[in-house]
C-alpha cells in the first residue's frame, strides 16, 4: 500500500488537516468528530472516505461499502467491534486491537452502522411477551434456571394466565421449576438472533436444584423402577388451557405410553401452588409406573386427604434446606401412593399438585384439603 | 414505486427507458402496526392466502396478498412463540414451519384462525446453544420428505472458522413424514437457501466465508460433500476412527470427492444468497418461464439464471434480475405469477428495507435480455464457446460491428478461486480471452473462444448492445459456472472450480517475528523517568501541551519536571520498527535507531519545498546533511500518525573495522514513503551512542510527545548467530519421536505433523538426559490465548509439581505478570512481547563461569532477559518443557540444544 506520489487523497488529507487545528476538545460532537476522523485514518483507504467502498488502497477483492448495509460477521455493536479488532483472517482487512484502543474500536464500529441504512432500533418492550387473556408457549434458548443448574438450548416456557411460567426443558420433556410474575423479554429478537431468552418471573418452585431426574419410572415385577425418557410430541392451548403431549420411551425408544399434560395453578388460602394434570393414553402393553419423588429433601410426613370434591389425595411432604416444604398430592388409581397401572386400552388419570409452604403445621395440613380434584 | 398503469407493447422508437422497473414492477405490503416481519418462510393455503413465518417466531396468514393495492392486504397472527422459523411449507391445507430446534405442524384445532397445537415432526438433530446454529428449509418432495439445512456454529475465540460440535451441523437432512430424520449431504457453511427444482432435485444455496470462495447453488444429491470440513465429523468415517476435522487444512474428500458448485454467484453481485425458485407461472411471469430466481440478501436483489447438464454435471449461467428491491431472503410464486419477496437482514445488515414483503410483477412487456447461455464445446477446429439467446435480435449494426471486431463488443474473462479455510476468495488467475469468430442468427449469437477451458468460471459481458426492437440490453453481463466441457473425453477428471491450495499461513502469523515493546505493561521494557501511561488531549488552552486524564492509550513524558529519554532495554540491529506519535504545536523529537541515526518528527507544516525541519526527515551528521522528507504526511499538531522504520545496521569485520554503512531502507508515516534508501555515513547530530552493531532503540523529546504502540520485528539479530553446532532435542519426524522422554503427572504429549503438542492438566516433559550443563537451547513455540508454559534448563526431574530449574516463562494472556522472555524466580519481564497464538523464536543460554551463572533470553533473536544467578542455583539437569493447565495448549514445530 506504498504510495509514492501525491494522490488527490493526500490532497483531500490536507484540507483534513486544516480543518483539524480548528478541533475543539471534550464535548459530544468532539466525540463524533473523534469517530469520524478516526475512520479517516483508519479506514478510508480501503472502504472510501464516505464508507463506499471506494478506498484508494489496491485490494484482491472489493472492500464492503457500509453505505448498502452488510457486514461479513454481523452489524451489532459487539460483532463490528470483534472484526474491527481482529480483522476478517486471509482477507485484506486487518485487525487495528494494537492501533487503536479499545475506546477508539468501539467508536469506530458504532459509527460504520451509521454510514448504512437506518437499522432499527429492538426496543426492549417490544421483545416482552406478555400473557394475558390467553396462555402463550414459547420455545427458545433457556439460560440456567437456577446457579447451579444448566443452559438447555431446547427450551419451553408455558405462560398460564393466572401469571405461573412453567419452564421446561425439551429434549427429555421435565419441568425444571415454576415462576410466577410476568412472563419472558424475547432477547434473541435484537442483533443476530440465537441468544438465550429471559424470562421474567420469579423462581418460586425449582424441581431438584433445577436438574430433575426424569418423574416416570416402569415398575418391574420386583417394584424396581427403570426411569422412562419423554419425547415431546406437541404443545398446546385451548381457551385458557394450556400444556403438552409427550410419550414415555424404553431405552430403545419404543413407546410405553403417551401423556397429555395439562398444567395450571392451584389457589388455597396458603398460597399458590401448581397442578400437572395427566393423562395417560396409548398403552403399548399394561404397565406399572411410579411417580419419583423429589431427590433432595427429608420426607417429612405422608397422609392421604380427602378432597372438597370427595375424593382422596396422597400427600407427600419434605422439607428442604431452605426451610421451605414441598407438599406433593397426588390423586392416581391404585392403593399406592404415587403408583398406578396402565391398560392398553384405557386412558388413565393422574392429578399431581404441588404446593411450596414456609412451614409445617396443622394449620397448612388443613390448607391443603382446599385442593380439588382437577 | 407503485406503477400501476401497464405499458403498451415494445415498439417505441428509441424511447424506452430500459430500467428495470419498466418490466417488472416492485410494490410493498403494508404489516400491521408495530408488527416486525423479518421472513424467514412462505408459502399459500389452498384458497390463496399467504402464510409466512418470521424470524421472530410468528407466523402470519395474510389476505388478499394479491390485491392490486397492496394497502388491502390484510394480516392476522395465526402463531407465535416460535423459535425462530425460516423455513415454511403448506402441505394440504397443514402449515409447517422449520424452527431452530423442530420441524412443526401448526395446526388450528377449532378453526377459529388461530394455531392451538404445536406438533413436533423431527428434532433429531443437535442445538448447541451458538447463536448462529440457524436451521433453514423447506421444501417437500414427491414423497413427502422435507428437506433442511443446518448452518455451522461459529465459536470465540476463533470465530472465523466454522464448526459442527453437535450433531449435523453443516448438513442438509431429510425427514420422512413420520418424522425421521436421515443425514443426507455434508459440507455446509451457511445454507440458507433450500429449494427444490420441479424434476425434484435439491438445490441449497450457502454464503461466502470460511471454504466458501464466492456463494454457490449446488444441486445436491445424498451422500455428496460440497466442501466446508466440520460437518464431516459426523461421517461414519471420522465417527468410526474419532477424528475432528481440521480447521486449516482441507480434508482428504476435498481432493477427490468435492461436489461442483452448479453455480458460483459474484461476489459484487451476491454476498448473502436466500432461497431459490423456479418459473412455473406458465408465463406469467415474464418471459423466463423454466428458469430459476435466486434471493439475495446482502445487495438486496433477485437474480436469475439457468442450468444444464454436461456428463452428468450440472452447470449453469446467471445474471441479475431486479435490484434495489430490499433485502432479500425468500421468495414464492404466488398462484397468479406474482414472485412474492420477503425480507430480513437484522444481525448483517443490507440492502433496506430490512423487514417486510415485497411484490415483483410482470409488466406484461418483454424486456432485452439474455434468454439463455448454452456452452459449445470443441468443434472441429473451432475452440469452445457459446450460444447466447436474447429475448430479441440483436442490431444488425452491432452484429456486423461484432463480427468485425470482437473485442470491441463483448470481452471473456476466465477466473478460478481458492477453496481455502478464509473467508471468501478474491478471484484467482483472471485471463482475458480473445473472441476467435462471432456469428449471429436472428436471437441467438454464438461466439467462440481461445483458451475456454472447463475448471472455471466465465465472465462474458456486452458492450452497446441494443435489439431490433430499440431496446438496450438490460443485463450486459453474464457469469457461467463451467464446470465440464462438453466433448471431454469420458473419464477425464476435472478439477472442481475453487482449487485446493496449500493453506495459507493463520492468521496470527501477522504477528510472526514481532516483540511488542508497550503492549500490556507499557514501560518494562523501557529505561526511562518522568513518562506516564495516560489518556493525551491537546490542550485546549495551550495546544504546546497535553492534558492528560487516567487512560492507556498514550505513553507521555509529562511526569515529573526533567522527564529522560526513553530508552529500550533490548538492542536491535537491523529491524522494522512501528510506533504511533502524537505531538503538540511547536513539539518535536528525535527517533535515534539504536541510539545514533536519527529521525527528526516535528509539528511541521506543508510547503512547497520541504527541509530538514519538516517531519520524517533524516538528521545528518559530520560530513553529512540532512534529508528532506519526499511527501508531507505529517497532518498536524493533536493528531496520532504511524511510523514504520525499516532500518539496516552498519556491518563490522573481524577487526571493529565498518564495513558497510547504515541505512534507512525505508521510512513511511501513515503508509505514505517519506524517505527510501538513506545511508548513514555516520552517527547523526546528537547522537547518544558510537556506531554499533547492535543498539537501543530511543525516543528523544524536544518537549511533550505522546506515542504508543512500540513495535519491532528484527530482521537478524545483533549478535553473532552461528549456525553450527545445534542437534534436535526431540525429531520431531521420528516414528516415536518422545521414546525416551519423560511425562510426568497426567499430561498429553504428542507429535503431530511435526509439531510438538502439549495439552491437558499439569505436566512436564524431561529429557531423557540429565546431565545437561552449560548449554543453548532454541525453540520455536507458540501458546495458546490463556495458556502458559516454559523452557527449563538444569532442572532435577519432578514426578510431581513443579520442577526446579532456570525456567524460561512462555506465557502472553495467563494471568501471572511474568510473562515470555521472565526467568521465573530471577528477572520478570511484565511486557507482552510477543501475541499469543503466534509463533516465536527463543533462544535461552546457560553458562556457568567464575561471576556465577549468565541465564541469557532472546526472543525472537532479541535480548529480553541478560541475567547472572550469582549463587548458582541450578548446576546441572534436564531440559524440560512445562505444560500448565488444562486448557492451555503449547506447540512446538523446533527443539534444538547446542552444549556450550
Amino acid at each position: 500500500m506504498t504510495r509514492t506520489k501525491p494522490t488527490l487523497f493526500d490532497a483531500r488529507r490536507v484540507a483534513l488537516v486544516c480543518l483539524a487545528s480548528c478541533i475543539q476538545v471534550a464535548s459530544a460532537d468532539a466525540q463524533d468528530k473523534d469517530a469520524a476522523e478516526l475512520f479517516i485514518a483508519n479506514c478510508a483507504r480501503c472502504h472510501g472516505e464516505t464508507g463506499d467502498g471506494d478506498g484508494t488502497a489496491e485490494l484482491d477483492r472489493p472492500a464492503r461499502s457500509f453505505k448498502d448495509g452488510g457486514f461479513s460477521y454481523g452489524n451489532t455493536p459487539e460483532a463490528l467491534f470483534r472484526t474491527i479488532s481482529i480483522g476478517i483472517p486471509g482477507t485484506p482487512m486487518p485487525g487495528f486491537d494494537t492501533s487503536m484502543t479499545e475506546a477508539e474500536r468501539r467508536l469506530v464500529a458504532e459509527y460504520v452502522v451509521t454510514l448504512g441504512p437506518q437499522v432499527r432500533e429492538v426496543e426492549v418492550e417490544e421483545t416482552i411477551l406478555v400473557v394475558d387473556e390467553r396462555p402463550l408457549v414459547v420455545r427458545g434458548l433457556l439460560p440456567a434456571i437456577d446457579p447451579g443448574a444448566v443452559a438447555h438450548p431446547r427450551g419451553l416456557l408455558l405462560g398460564s394466565v393466572s401469571g405461573l411460567t412453567f419452564e421446561y426443558r425439551a429434549d427429555d420433556v421435565r419441568l425444571l421449576g415454576v415462576r410466577q410474575g410476568a412472563f419472558v423479554e424475547r432477547k434473541d429478537w435484537s442483533g443476530r438472533g440465537g441468544s438465550a431468552l429471559q424470562p421474567l418471573g420469579k423462581v418460586v418452585y425449582l424441581a431438584d436444584g433445577g436438574l430433575p431426574e426424569p418423574l416416570f419410572g416402569l415398575l418391574d415385577a420386583s417394584g424396581a423402577a427403570t426411569a422412562l425418557t419423554a419425547k415431546l410430541e406437541s404443545t398446546w392451548v385451548i381457551a385458557q388451557d394450556v400444556g403438552l403431549v409427550y410419550r414415555l420411551q424404553h431405552e430403545d425408544a419404543t413407546r410405553v405410553v403417551r401423556v397429555r399434560e395439562s398444567v395450571s395453578a392451584v389457589g388455597t388460602s396458603l398460597g399458590t401452588g401448581f397442578r400437572r394434570h395427566l393423562s395417560f393414553f396409548d398403552a403399548e402393553a399394561d404397565a406399572a409406573l411410579r411417580i419419583r419423588m423429589p431427590a433432595t429433601g427429608e420426607r417429612r410426613d405422608a397422609f392421604t386427604l380427602r378432597t372438597p370434591n370427595g375424593g382422596a389425595r396422597d400427600w407427600t411432604v419434605y422439607a428442604h434446606d431452605d426451610g421451605t416444604f414441598e407438599c406433593i398430592g397426588i390423586i392416581a388409581p391404585g392403593d399406592t401412593p404415587a403408583e398406578f397401572a396402565l391398560t392398553a386400552d384405557t386412558e388413565t388419570e393422574v392429578d399431581y399438585v404441588v404446593l411450596v409452604a414456609p412451614e409445617w403445621t396443622d394449620t397448612i395440613k388443613l390448607g391443603l384439603a382446599e385442593v380439588s380434584d382437577r | 414505486m407503485i406503477h400501476t398503469t401497464l405499458l403498451a407493447t415494445c415498439c417505441l422508437a428509441g424511447a424506452f427507458a430500459d430500467d428495470e422497473s419498466d418490466y417488472y414492477a416492485v410494490d410493498y405490503l403494508t404489516p400491521p402496526d408495530g408488527a416486525v416481519l423479518e421472513v424467514g418462510g412462505m408459502d399459500f393455503l389452498p384458497d390463496g392466502r399467504l402464510v409466512l413465518s418470521t424470524r421472530r417466531g410468528q407466523v402470519w396468514i395474510v389476505e388478499n396478498a394479491l390485491a392490486d393495492d397492496p394497502n388491502d392486504a390484510r394480516f392476522t397472527l395465526f402463531a407465535e412463540g416460535l423459535w425462530e422459523g425460516l423455513g415454511l411449507k403448506v402441505i394440504a391445507g397443514d402449515i409447517y414451519v422449520m424452527q431452530r430446534a423442530e420441524l412443526s405442524r401448526l395446526l388450528d384445532l377449532d378453526d377459529d384462525g388461530v394455531c392451538d397445537q404445536i406438533d413436533t415432526v423431527a428434532d433429531d438433530w443437535g442445538v448447541s446453544g451458538n447463536y448462529h446454529e440457524f436451521a433453514y428449509g423447506l421444501p417437500v418432495d414427491a414423497d413427502g420428505n422435507f428437506y433442511v439445512t443446518l448452518n455451522v456454529g461459529f465459536f470465540s475465540p476463533k470465530w472465523w472458522h466454522g464448526k459442527s460440535t453437535v450433531p449435523y451441523r453443516g448438513w442438509a437432512l431429510k425427514i420422512a413424514p413420520d418424522g425421521t430424520v436421515s443425514p443426507f449431504a455434508s459440507g455446509f457453511r451457511s445454507p440458507c437457501g433450500v429449494g427444490m427444482s420441479p424434476a425434484g432435485d435439491l438445490f441449497v444455496t450457502d454464503n461466502q466465508g470460511d471454504w466458501m470462495p464466492a456463494s454457490p447453488v449446488f444441486r445436491v444429491r445424498e451422500g455428496g460433500f460440497y466442501g466446508h470440513p466440520a460437518s464431516l465429523d459426523w461421517t461414519e468415517d471420522y465417527r468410526n476412527t474419532e477424528s475432528l476435522s481440521s480447521d486449516t487444512v482441507p480434508p482428504a474428500r476435498a481432493a477427490t470427492d468435492r461436489e461442483p458448485a452448479a453455480i458460483w454467484l459474484p461476489y459484487k453481485w451476491s454476498r448473502s444468497p436466500g432461497n431459490l425458485v423456479w418459473d412455473e407461472t406458465g408465463g406469467r411471469f415474464g418471459p423466463f418461464g423454466g428458469q430459476t430466481f435466486i434471493a439475495e440478501l446482502t445487495n438486496g436483489m433477485v437474480l436469475r439464471g439457468d442450468f444444464e447438464e454436461v456428463d452428468g454435471v450440472l452447470q449453469g449461467w446467471v445474471v441479475p434480475f431486479r435490484q434495489k428491491i430490499g433485502s432479500t431472503v425468500r421468495l414464492a410464486f404466488a398462484p397468479d405469477g406474482t414472485l412474492f419477496t420477503g425480507f430480513t437482514n437484522r444481525g448483517w445488515g443490507g440492502l433496506a428495507p430490512a423487514d417486510g414483503i415485497g411484490r415483483i410483477r410482470w409488466r406484461e412487456t418483454v424486456p432485452f435480455e439474455i434468454a439463455s447461455v448454452h456452452l459449445l464445446g470443441q468443434a472441429a477446429d473451432a475452440p469452445p464457446g457459446f450460444t447466447v439467446r436474447f429475448t430479441a435480435p440483436p442490431d444488425p449494426d452491432w452484429s456486423a460491428a461484432a463480427t468485425a471486431d470482437p473485442t470491441a463488443k463483448l470481452s471473456v474473462t476466465q477466473y478460478d478461486y481458492d477453496y481455502w479455510w478464509e473467508y471468501g476468495s478474491p478471484e484467482r488467475e483472471t485471463v482475458e480471452l480473445s473472441v476467435a469468430s462471432i456469428d449471429v442468427n436472428e436471437n441467438e449469437l454464438t461466439f467462440r473462444v481461445d483458451g475456454l477451458e472447463a475448471g472455471r468460471m466465465a465472465r462474458v459481458q456486452f458492450f452497446d448492445l441494443a435489439s431490433t426492437t430499440e431496446q438496450t440490453l438490460l443485463h450486459d453481463e453474464f457469469a457461467y459456472t463451467l464446470n465440464r466441457m462438453p466433448g471431454t473425453p469420458a473419464g477425464t477428471y476435472t478439477p472442481p472450480i475453487a482449487r485446493i491450495v496449500p493453506p495459507p499461513p493463520a492468521r496470527e502469523s501477522g504477528e510472526e517475528g514481532w516483540l511488542r515493546l508497550t503492549y500490556g505493561d507499557a514501560t518494562d521494557a523501557w529505561l526511562f523517568s518522568g513518562w506516564e501511561l495516560v489518556e493525551a488531549k491537546l490542550d485546549p488552552a495551550d495546544p504546546t501541551r497535553f492534558t492528560t486524564t487516567k487512560g492507556d492509550s498514550h505513553l507521555t513524558n509529562t511526569a515529573g519536571d526533567f522527564p529522560s529519554n526513553y530508552v529500550s532495554r533490548a538492542q536491535f540491529a537491523d529491524a522494522r520498527i512501528v510506533l504511533d506519535f502524537t505531538l503538540p504545536e511547536g513539539g518535536s523529537a528525535d527517533l535515534f535507531v539504536m541510539g545514533c541515526y536519527a529521525i527528526r518528527l516535528s509539528d511541521s507544516e506543508a510547503a512547497p519545498t520541504l527541509t530538514a525541519e519538516h517531519c520524517g526527515a533524516v538528521v545528518g551528521g559530520e560530513g553529512f546533511e540532512s534529508h528532506a522528507p519526499e511527501f508531507h504526511a505529517y497532518r498536524g499538531a493533536g493528531q496520532r500518525h504511524t511510523i514504520e522504520i525499516d532500518f539496516e545496521a552498519p556491518r563490522f569485520d573481524a577487526s571493529g573495522s565498518k564495513t558497510a554503512n547504515a541505512r534507512f531502507v525505508r521510512i513511511k508515516i501513515d503508509d505514505v514513503l517519506l524517505q527510501e534508501n538513506v545511508e548513514m555515513p555516520g552517527p547523526s547530530a546528537g547522537a547518544l551512542t558510537q556506531e554499533a552493531s547492535a543498539g537501543a532503540f530511543v525516543i528523544a523529546p524536544n518537549g511533550p510527545i505522546a506515542i504508543g504502540n512500540v513495535r519491532v520485528r528484527p530482521t537478524a539479530s545483533g549478535e553473532e548467530s552461528t549456525e553450527e553446532g545445534w542437534t534436535p532435542l526431540i525429531d520431531l519426524e521420528a516414528d516415536d519421536p518422545l521414546a525416551d522422554w519423560i511425562v510426568t503427572e497426567d499430561g498429553t504429549w504428542y507429535v503431530e505433523d511435526e509439531v510438538l503438542i502439549g495439552e491437558g492438566p499439569r505436566s512436564h516433559l524431561f529429557s531423557p538426559r540429565r546431565d545437561f550443563r552449560d548449554v543453548e537451547v532454541r525453540a520455536e513455540m507458540k501458546v495458546s490465548d490463556g495458556g502458559n508454559s516454559g523452557i527449563f534448563l538444569r532442572a532435577p526431574l519432578a514426578k510431581m509439581d513443579w520442577p526446579k530449574g532456570y525456567e524460561a516463562e512462555v506465557n502472553s494472556s495467563f494471568a501471572d505478570p511474568n510473562r515470555t522472555g521472565s526467568l521465573i524466580g530471577f528477572s520478570p519481564v511484565l511486557t507482552h512481547l510477543v501475541a499469543p497464538d503466534t509463533w516465536f523464536e527463543y533462544r535461552i543460554r546457560c553458562q556457568t563461569d567464575s561471576e556465577g551463572t549468565h541465564v541469557t533470553l532472546r526472543v525472537n533473536g532479541i535480548v529480553v532477559n541478560d541475567w547472572v544467578d550469582e549463587l548458582n542455583a541450578y548446576p546441572v539437569g534436564h531440559i524440560a518443557l512445562q505444560q500448565h493447565h488444562d486448557g492451555s495448549v503449547i506447540e512446538v514445530r523446533r527443539l534444538e540444544v547446542r552444549e556450550l
